[in-house]
C-alpha cells in the first residue's frame, strides 16, 4: 500500500533538460547540441552526431531512426521516461518499499519561420491534478493530464546557428545556474529551478563560444500547472576562461504573494582531459523574506564529478548540502548521489540513480535514500 | 579581541530556534520546500486535496478538513484543538507515528528541529491558523 502511495506521488516526476556534463567535455555550449539556447530538448545535427558517437551502439539518431522524412524547416524530438526500484533506505523508514512509476512522455517540435523567427513547443502528459475540490481527493482530473510545458517564439540574429543573439518570448524555464537533469539535486529543488518551474517570460540571450549571458523577466502562469508561483527576473552569465574551464555567476528575484526570494550564486566547471573527468559545482545564497513576517538566509551547494567510460557509460558522483536557515542549528541536509548512465543506443539510455540523504549528518533526522533504475527513450 | 571573537562564535553556535511561530513562516520556510513540491502538495497537484506551497493553501488544508490540527490521532473529529500538539494528525504524519504508517514527506523526513518547531507552534496557539479560523 505504501509503495502504491509512493507510486502515486512520484508519478511523472521528471522533465527533460540538457546534460551539463557534456559541456566542455564534448562541446563548448548547450546550443552546440540543442536548438534551445537553454539546452535540453531537441538535438541539432551536431547533437545527433554526438549522441551517436557517445552511445554504445550508435544507430541512426534521427527521429524514428530516419524512417520519417521531415521537412528541412521542422525538427522533432521527445522523451519517454519511467523508473522503478527501491525507496527508503533507512531501516526504520515507514515508507520503504519497491516503487515503479512513469516520469515523462513528451513530444517537442521546432519550426523555422521566415525572418530568423522560430517556434518551439513541448507538449505531452504531465502529472495531473488530484480530483476537483469536494470530490474524491484520490481521483484524477483528466482535464489536466495533457499540457504544453514549453512554447515560445524565438528570434535569433544568425538564422539557425548555435551562436549569437537569441530573443525568446513564451513559456519556458528561465536560464539560471547549471540546470542538472536531476530535479532532486539541491541546486534545482531549493535553488530556483524546481521541477515544472516554467513561467511566461521574455529572455535576451547572447551566446558566444567563450561566454554567454541569459537575462529573463518572467511572470507565473495563471492558467496551467506550474511550481513557479512568483514573478521576477533571472540572470546567468558564464565565461569559459579556457577551453576546459568555465565560471559563472547567477542572480534571481522571485516575488510571490507570500514571500520574496533573492538568489545569488556562482558556478564552476573544469574538464580534466587527461583523466576524462568533468567536475562542476554550484553554490547559492538565498534570502527569503516572508511577507507576513520573518526572514531567513539559506545556502546550498552541489558538486558533481562525471567520469566518461567507453561503451557509452558515464558515472556521476554528486555531493550536496542545503542549509535552510543559517542561524538555526541541525537543519542542514546532506545528500550523496551515485548515478550510472549507460547510453546503450542513440535513443535508449539506462540510468541507475542512487541517493543517500541525511539531516545534520545523521543527527537531525532519520536518514533515507533510494536506488532506482530509469529507462529513457529519446524519440 | 580573540576572546570577543570566540564569544561571538559561541553565541552564534548556541543560537537556538528563534524562528517566528506563525502559519505564514511555518508554511513558507518548512512546508512549502519540503511538502509543497511539484508532484505532492503543490497548488496544482494538491495531493489528497492538501496544498502547502502557499499560506492560503495551507490554511485551507487545515481549515477544510479539520483533521490536520483539530483531530487527534484516535480518529475522532473534534471541534477543539487537541490538548497536545503531538496528538494532532499533522504532527503524527511528519513524526512518522501515524497509525496508518504514513510518514511525510515521503522522500525525506523533516528535520527533528522542524518537527519540534511545528509542535511548539501548535502548542503555542497555532498563530495564523487559529486567529483566522477563530474569526469565522
Amino acid at each position: 500500500m505504501r509503495a502504491l502511495i509512493v507510486i502515486a506521488v512520484l508519478a511523472i516526476a521528471s522533465t527533460a533538460h540538457a546534460y551539463p556534463q557534456f559541456q566542455l567535455s564534448k562541446d563548448q555550449t548547450c546550443t552546440s547540441c540543442h536548438l534551445s539556447p537553454a539546452g535540453g530538448g531537441i538535438l541539432n545535427e551536431n547533437g545527433l552526431n554526438v549522441i551517436q558517437a557517445t552511445s554504445w551502439r550508435g544507430d541512426d539518431p534521427t527521429p524514428f531512426y530516419g524512417a520519417v522524412n521531415l521537412p528541412s524547416w521542422f525538427a522533432l524530438g521527445g522523451d519517454i521516461r519511467a523508473a522503478g526500484g527501491y525507496y527508503g533506505a533507512a531501516q526504520n523508514d515507514p515508507n520503504r518499499g519497491p516503487v515503479l512509476f512513469p516520469m515523462q512522455a513528451e513530444v517537442s517540435g521546432a519550426a523555422r519561420l521566415p525572418a530568423h523567427f522560430s517556434l518551439y513547443v513541448t507538449a505531452g502528459l504531465i502529472d495531473p491534478e488530484q480530483g476537483p475540490d469536494g470530490e474524491d481527493p484520490n481521483s484524477i482530473n483528466t482535464d489536466t493530464l495533457f499540457a504544453s510545458r514549453e512554447h515560445w517564439v524565438q528570434w535569433q540574429d544568425s538564422d539557425g546557428g548555435a551562436l549569437g543573439l537569441f530573443v525568446r518570448a513564451g513559456r519556458f524555464m528561465p536560464v539560471f545556474g547549471l540546470r542538472f537533469v536531476e530535479h532532486v539535486d539541491f541546486d534545482r529543488r531549493y535553488g530556483g529551478t524546481p521541477l515544472y518551474g516554467e513561467a511566461y517570460g521574455v529572455a535576451l540571450e547572447e551566446i558566444q563560444s567563450s561566454w554567454e549571458v541569459h537575462a529573463t523577466a518572467f511572470v507565473h502562469d495563471p492558467w496551467q500547472a506550474t511550481t513557479e508561483l512568483g514573478d521576477g527576473a533571472a540572470i546567468y552569465a558564464e565565461d569559459r576562461i579556457a577551453g576546459t574551464t568555465a565560471i559563472g555567476i547567477e542572480a534571481k528575484y522571485d516575488r510571490t504573494t507570500d514571500d520574496r526570494k533573492i538568489y545569488a550564486g556562482v558556478t564552476a566547471k573544469h574538464y580534466f582531459a587527461s583523466l576524462n573527468v568533468l567536475v562542476q559545482g554550484e553554490g547559492e545564497y538565498i534570502h527569503q523574506q516572508v511577507v507576513a513576517g520573518g526572514a531567513n538566509d539559506q545556502i546550498l551547494g552541489y558538486l558533481l564529478g562525471s567520469y566518461y567510460l567507453p561503451s557509452g557509460f558515464m558515472i556521476d558522483l554528486g555531493l550536496g548540502e542545503y542549509e535552510p536557515d543559517i542561524v538555526t542549528r541541525n537543519l542542514t541536509q546532506q545528500v550523496a548521489d551515485l548515478n550510472i548512465h549507460w547510453f546503450a543506443t542513440s535513443h535508449v539510455e539506462l540510468i541507475l540513480t542512487n541517493r543517500l540523504a541525511a539531516t545534520a549528518w545523521g543527527e537531525g533526522s532519520p536518514g533515507t535514500g533510494y536506488s532506482l533504475l530509469q529507462l529513457h527513450y529519446r524519440i | 579581541m580573540k576572546c570577543l571573537l570566540l564569544a561571538c562564535l559561541l553565541a552564534a553556535c548556541a543560537h537556538d530556534d528563534e524562528r517566528p511561530e506563525t502559519l505564514a513562516y511555518v508554511t513558507e520556510a518548512i512546508l512549502a520546500p519540503n511538502c509543497g513540491t511539484a508532484n505532492c502538495h503543490s497548488t496544482w497537484k494538491h495531493e489528497e486535496d492538501d496544498v502547502f506551497d502557499t499560506v492560503a493553501g495551507a490554511l485551507a488544508a487545515m481549515q477544510n478538513k479539520n483533521r490536520l490540527l483539530l483531530a487527534c490521532q484516535h480518529g475522532q473529529i473534534v471541534l477543539d484543538p487537541c490538548d497536545d500538539a503531538r496528538e494532532t494528525y499533522l504532527y503524527a504524519v511528519i513524526d512518522g507515528s501515524d497509525r496508518f504508517g504514513n510518514r511525510m514527506p515521503l522522500d525525506q523526513p523533516l528535520a527533528n528541529k522542524d518537527i519540534k518547531f511545528i509542535s511548539e507552534w501548535i502548542d503555542s496557539g497555532a498563530d495564523g491558523y487559529v486567529s483566522l479560523v477563530g474569526s469565522n
